[in-house]
C-alpha cells in the first residue's frame, strides 16, 4: 500500500463547466506536492478502479449536478459512505466515477480513504468554455490544499 | 398535468438499492433482503393519458432521454432524445489540418476513440490515395480489436447483465457474484492494454496517423499480451455461456440489418456495406443509399434508408449478416449457445457482444502471432484536395465519415454518422411496439423495461444510465 495521495480529475474538457474536475488537477500538479501524484479521467469508472489500485488515500475532483448553486463546492467522504447515486454527473455506457466507488467497495478493493470534492456546475454543453472555473479556482484549490496539508503537514510550505 | 420527480426505480434513502421488479434470479443466487415499495404506483383507468419520461444528464456521449405518451391502451407518441456532440466535432474541425483529425475525433466518444480515428483516417487515406496494408493494417485491426474487447465487456457485464438478473446496477452484481465481476473487469482490462500497447495511450490513443503510426509497437509488448489474451479467450467463452442462459423478452422485430462485409474477415475496419434487404454499396456511396432527416424533438439527426425506413447497425446486424465469417473458436461458441442467424431478438445482443468478444481476442491473438514488423510505421502519401468517406463497425454499429480536404490538407467539410443516431428511429420503432405490448404494466415498471430495451442498442446517450432522474406526469 503506498503512502502517497491520488488526486484524479474527472471532466471532459469539450463540455463547458465539465471540464473543472480536469483544470483543477493541471493546477494542483502545478503545486508540485511532494507525494502526490495528479492524474485526468474522462470518467471512465473500471479505469478510475485501476488507477486508484494500492493507494491509500484518493482524492476526486467532479463536476456535479445535485441542484446547489452553481459554484456550490461539495465535499464528501466516500471511505465510509456511499456516494449518493446521483451525484456525479454518471453517464450512459460509461461506467461512472460513482458506480467505482461502490463496486470497489463491493468488491473490497477501495482505497482506505477517498475524498470526493465535488463542484456544482452550470452550463455542460459541447463547445462552451469552462467559465466556473475562474470563479471557483481559488476556494477549490484551497479546499484541496487543506486536505493534503490534513494528510501531510509537510505539504504547507510548498503552496505559495 | 403536474410534473413531479420520484427517485430512480427502487432508489431510496439510506444508500441501500432494490430493484423494483426483482424478476427471475438465477440458481444459487442470494435472495436479497428487502424490496422496497415503488415511490409511483399508478392507476390508470383507460382514457386517461400517461406520459413516461426518463430524461436525464451525462458526460460523455451527450445528453438524452426517453418521452413515452401513453393513452388508455394506446401508445400515442415515442421519443428518444438526443442531444450529441459530432455536430460541434463537425464545425470544430473545419479549418484544421487533415494529421489533427484524428485525435480530435478519438474526443468524441471516451468509449470508441479507434473507431472515430480508424473512419476519420480511412476517410482521408481515401482522399490521399493511400492504402494501408499489410503489417500496418493488421496493427489498425489489433487496435480496434482490443476497444471492441473493452467496450463490449463493460456493456455485457457492468451495464447489460445486471438488467438480466435483476439487479439494479453493477454494484448489486458485485455484491452478489464478486467473481464475475472481477474476472470481466480484468477481461476488459486486456482489450485497454491492447490499446495502449498498439494506440500509446488507452483513452485517446495518440499514436494513430494518416497513413498508419507514429511509432510501432515493441514486439515484447506485443508478445506480453498473448498470455493474457489466452486466459481473455476463456473468459469470454465463459460470458458467452452466462448469457445465453439467461431469459430473454419474446420481443422479435422486422429489422432492416446494415453493416460491413469484408470478402474474407469477420468486418471490423474495412469492407462494403450491405443490408438484409438487398444493399450492397462501396462506402463513398453511402449518402446515396442513406440519409439524415431532422427532427423536431432532438438535436441528433435520425438516419434513414432512402425510400425505405429505419435500420438496425451494430451487433445483431454484423453478426446476421456476417456469420460465416467468424474465427473458429467464436463459431464454436455461437455454435454452443444455439444462436443461429437470423437473431431478430435485439434482447439477445448480449450473448452477440460476447460472441464478438471471442471473435476479436481469437483474432488479436492470430494477428500479435503472425506480426512482423514493418519496414515503416506509416505509409508516405501526398496531400491533395479532395473529398473522402471512410466507415468501419464500432462496437455499436458502423460508423461514417466524409471530410472535404483542400489543397493544403485543410479541413472544409466535414459529416459525422454515428453509429447511434442511426439505430434512433429503431429505437424508436422498438420503444413502440414494447410499450404497446406491455402497457398494462405499472408506468415504473414499464419505465424501467423501456430502459432496458434502450440499453439493447448500447447507446451512446445518457438513457442507458442506470442513474435517471425519473419524471412521470400523472394524469
Amino acid at each position: 500500500m503506498s503512502h502517497g495521495v491520488l488526486v484524479i480529475g474527472i471532466g471532459n474538457e469539450f463540455r463547458g463547466d465539465d471540464a473543472i474536475g480536469l483544470l483543477a488537477v493541471r493546477d494542483v500538479e502545478a503545486l508540485h506536492v511532494p507525494g502526490v501524484r495528479v492524474v485526468e479521467s474522462r470518467g471512465d469508472g473500471a479505469r478510475v478502479m485501476r488507477m486508484w489500485k494500492g493507494m491509500a488515500t484518493v482524492l476526486l475532483i467532479d463536476a456535479v449536478h445535485s441542484g446547489s448553486p452553481p459554484g456550490t463546492l461539495h465535499r464528501l467522504d466516500a471511505s465510509h459512505h456511499p456516494i449518493p447515486a446521483r451525484f456525479l454527473c454518471t453517464s450512459s455506457h460509461q461506467f461512472g466515477v460513482a458506480e467505482a466507488v461502490e463496486t470497489a467497495r463491493a468488491l473490497g478493493e477501495l482505497p482506505e480513504r477517498v475524498i470526493v470534492f465535488g463542484v456544482e456546475v452550470e452550463h455542460c454543453v459541447a463547445g462552451t468554455p469552462p467559465a466556473l472555473y475562474a470563479v471557483v479556482r481559488d476556494a477549490l484549490l484551497n479546499a484541496i490544499h487543506a486536505e493534503l496539508v490534513s494528510l501531510d503537514p509537510s505539504a504547507t510550505a510548498l503552496y505559495r | 398535468m403536474r410534473s413531479k420527480k420520484v427517485a430512480p426505480r427502487g432508489r431510496r434513502a439510506g444508500g441501500r438499492v432494490t430493484h423494483p421488479t426483482a424478476p427471475r434470479l438465477r440458481r444459487n443466487q442470494p435472495q436479497k433482503k428487502i424490496v422496497t415499495p415503488l415511490p409511483t404506483v399508478e392507476r390508470v383507468a383507460t382514457g386517461q393519458i400517461r406520459n413516461i419520461s426518463v430524461g436525464a444528464l451525462a458526460r460523455v456521449e451527450g445528453e438524452g432521454g426517453i418521452a413515452i405518451r401513453l393513452k388508455g391502451d394506446v401508445v400515442q407518441d415515442v421519443k428518444v432524445r438526443i442531444y450529441e456532440p459530432p455536430r460541434f466535432f463537425e464545425a470544430f474541425l473545419r479549418k484544421r489540418s487533415y494529421h489533427e483529425v484524428p485525435d480530435i475525433t478519438a474526443r468524441i466518444c471516451g468509449i470508441c476513440p479507434v473507431a472515430y480515428q480508424t473512419s476519420s483516417c480511412q476517410a482521408i487515406e481515401h482522399i490521399f490515395d493511400v492504402t494501408v496494408d499489410g503489417a500496418l493494417r493488421d496493427l489498425r485491426r489489433l487496435l480496434y480489436c482490443g476497444e471492441w474487447i473493452e467496450s463490449h465487456v463493460l456493456h455485457i457485464a457492468m451495464l447489460h447483465l445486471p438488467d438480466f438478473l435483476g439487479y439494479e446496477d453493477a454494484i448489486q452484481l458485485s455484491r452478489a457474484q464478486p467473481e464475475l465481476v472481477k474476472a470481466a473487469l480484468r477481461l476488459k482490462k486486456i482489450g485497454n492494454d491492447v490499446m495502449v500497447v498498439v494506440g500509446g495511450r488507452e483513452i485517446h490513443p495518440v499514436n494513430v496517423r494518416v497513413g498508419g503510426f507514429y511509432r510501432l509497437p515493441r514486439l515484447e509488448q506485443l508478445r506480453a499480451l498473448v498470455e493474457p489474451l489466452r486466459w481473455a479467450l476463456g473468459t469470454a467463452r465463459e460470458l458467452v455461456r452466462i448469457t445465453a442462459g439467461l431469459t430473454f423478452p419474446d420481443f422479435t422485430q422486422d429489422y432492416e440489418f446494415v453493416a460491413l462485409r469484408h470478402p474474407d474477415e469477420y468486418p471490423v475496419h474495412e469492407g462494403r456495406i450491405v443490408s438484409s434487404k438487398g444493399v450492397d454499396i462501396a462506402v463513398k456511396d453511402y449518402e446515396s443509399v442513406f440519409a439524415e432527416e431532422h427532427v423536431e424533438h432532438s438535436n441528433a439527426l435520425h438516419s434513414v434508408r432512402k425510400g425505405g425506413g429505419s435500420y438496425l447497425v451494430g451487433p445483431l446486424a454484423r453478426y446476421n449478416l456476417n456469420f460465416d465469417r467468424l474465427t473458429p473458436q467464436a463459431r464454436e461458441a455461437a455454435e454452443a449457445a444455439g444462436l443461429r442467424p437470423p437473431v431478430t431478438n435485439q434482447f439477445q445482443s448480449i450473448i452477440v457482444r460476447a460472441i464478438e468478444t471471442v471473435f476479436a481476442v481469437e483474432e488479436s491473438l492470430r494477428i500479435i502471432e503472425h506480426y512482423e514488423p514493418p519496414a515503416a510505421a506509416s505509409v508516405p502519401f501526398q496531400v491533395r484536395e479532395g473529398i473522402g468517406m471512410g466507415c468501419t463497425e464500432a462496437p455499436r454499429g458502423i460508423l461514417y465519415h466524409r471530410y472535404k480536404v483542400d489543397g493544403h490538407g485543410l479541413i472544409q467539410q466535414a459529416k459525422i454518422v454515428p453509429p447511434t443516431s442511426q439505430n434512433l428511429r429503431t429505437m424508436e420503432s422498438d420503444l413502440r411496439a414494447f410499450a404497446t405490448k406491455h402497457r398494462h404494466l405499472p408506468t415504473d415498471r414499464l419505465t424501467w423495461q423501456c430502459e432496458q430495451a434502450v440499453r439493447n442498442y448500447d447507446p451512446c446517450i445518457s438513457c442507458a444510465t442506470h442513474f435517471l432522474k425519473l419524471e412521470v406526469e400523472s394524469p
